[in-house]
């Protein structure tokens, strides 16, 4: 707020007023004098309020509370946050919750394209089933997972939709599975017929032990009659060039 | 050795220690003075109240509660028994005086400063016309802005001495200099920066 402007003069008597003063050493000396002569008198009276409030000062607008000095105002975090949302004019809600009608608006999108998909994948069901492993969702009994999405109805209700964390543990389980089959199936192939370029290919279509069981623990064989842990030093160590050597020469 | 702050002294004068309510006096009487005597217009008067005010401080120390600072505490009582002054006074004795100390002030300094008479004079009618432009403002508004203007108080130190808010002191500073302002205007005087 820039204060009006007085004539420079005018400005500079207000700013520093002469004035004819009494001699203050003495003036000093007879007020103790007094004040240690008087008995004491409450001055509740003139310790009040002085001036009465200016009309038109009542609308304006705090800017800077007052501060008592010696004197520490109770503050609490409540009353901080209740201040802070007073202050927070209209526009600034109504922003907010144009951006929360927004957000859910988008929500309410999502979900509805989702369940969409979901009856769609139900329609394509049948031959994606027969592929689709068994989710561990599934194994333990229940229903709301993206594993069971095709096999979801088709009336137009939405397709319940997996948690988060079910979601996980049917990725991982899926995964798990995933290498399992294709380990076994390499194995298969290798077991049966000696398919070259396989890169996991072991001695009779035995079964590498898995990386995550402990080194004591017995693996379980895929195939009937193979042993586990028994690859033949040569073989594991030979070359490519060799191995390939090896197939064109007539077996003994 | 140390200055001992005003909270020190408070303390030391009510343990009965005299001397340091004298230390309290001197630092004060002089800030005390000038506004009673902006405020009543008449030194006798001026030195009246202040030494009023000084003595009801040092009988009510004992009950200073400490909240605010013990010079905008003395403040207040100073312009509470100015203004009690002013309303027990007859009201033809509230215009302005031939021997009105305000004026009487300027004027010295003018004569000091070796001005030229017609100089002299204009000083004299400006003068006139600021200290009837200040007395044509509310007790409100005159206080506040002599408080802050003329003693140099701080908005904060006027708050806490007024018992309001620090923004209601801006305001009225700024309502009491608009005016003022438009008082000398009528009168000829115009502020150099808008011309």
């Amino acid at each position: 707020m820039k204060e009006p402007k007085l004539p420079a003069k005018a400005e500079a008597w207000l700013k520093d007023w002469p004035l004819a003063e009494p001699e203050w050493e003495a003036f000093a000396t007879r007020i103790v004098e007094r004040a240690k002569a008087e008995p004491p008198r409450d001055a509740d009276d003139v310790s009040g309020a002085p001036l009465p409030a200016e009309p038109g000062e009542e609308g304006y607008q705090l800017k800077t509370p007052v501060k008592l000095e010696g004197q520490k105002p109770p503050v609490s975090l409540a009353d901080l946050a209740r201040a802070s949302v007073k202050k927070k004019n209209e526009s600034a809600k109504d922003i907010a919750l144009e951006s929360l009608q927004v957000a859910s608006r988008a929500r309410e999108r999502r979900r509805s394209r989702r369940a969409c998909s979901g009856s769609q994948a139900a329609r394509e069901a049948p031959h994606t089933r027969s592929r689709r492993p068994c989710t561990a969702v599934e194994r333990l009994g229940g229903g709301a997972s993206r594993g069971a999405e095709p096999s979801a109805p088709s009336d137009g209700r939405p397709t319940p939709v997996a948690r988060p964390v079910d979601r996980l543990r049917v990725r991982r389980h899926r995964c798990r599975r995933s290498l399992d089959s294709g380990t076994q199936e390499i194995g298969a192939r290798t077991g049966r017929d000696g398919e070259p370029g396989a890169r996991h290919r072991h001695d009779g279509g035995e079964r590498r032990p898995s990386r995550r069981a402990l080194p004591s623990e017995p693996q379980a064989s895929p195939l009937p009659g193979s042993s586990p842990h028994r690859v033949p030093q040569e073989r594991r160590l030979a070359s490519p060039r060799r191995r390939a050597e090896r197939r064109s020469s007539p077996a003994p | 050795m140390p200055q001992r702050t005003d909270r020190e002294l408070v303390e030391a004068a009510r343990a009965g220690d005299a001397d340091a309510f004298g230390t309290l006096v001197r630092r004060h009487q002089r800030r005390i003075y000038r506004l009673a005597t902006h405020l009543l217009r008449n030194a006798t008067e001026a030195e009246d109240v202040t030494q009023e005010t000084f003595v009801r401080a040092y009988g009510a120390i004992g009950r200073f509660d400490g909240r605010s600072e013990p010079f905008t505490w003395i403040y207040r009582i100073a312009v509470n028994l100015s203004l009690n002054a002013i309303r027990a006074r007859k009201p033809s004795k509230n215009s302005i005086t031939a021997d009105d100390p305000r004026i009487e002030g300027l004027l010295i300094e003018t004569r000091g400063s070796g001005a030229d008479p017609a100089g002299a004079s204009a000083d004299r009618q400006l003068a006139t016309s600021l200290v009837e432009g200040m007395d044509s403002l509310s007790e409100t508004l005159r206080t506040t802005l002599l408080m802050v203007t003329v003693d140099g108080l701080s908005h904060t130190e006027a708050a806490s001495a007024l018992g309001c808010p620090e923004g209601t002191v801006a305001w009225r500073v700024h309502e009491a200099r608009r005016k003022l302002r438009s008082f000398l205007e009528a009168r000829g005087y115009t502020a150099e920066e808008d011309a």
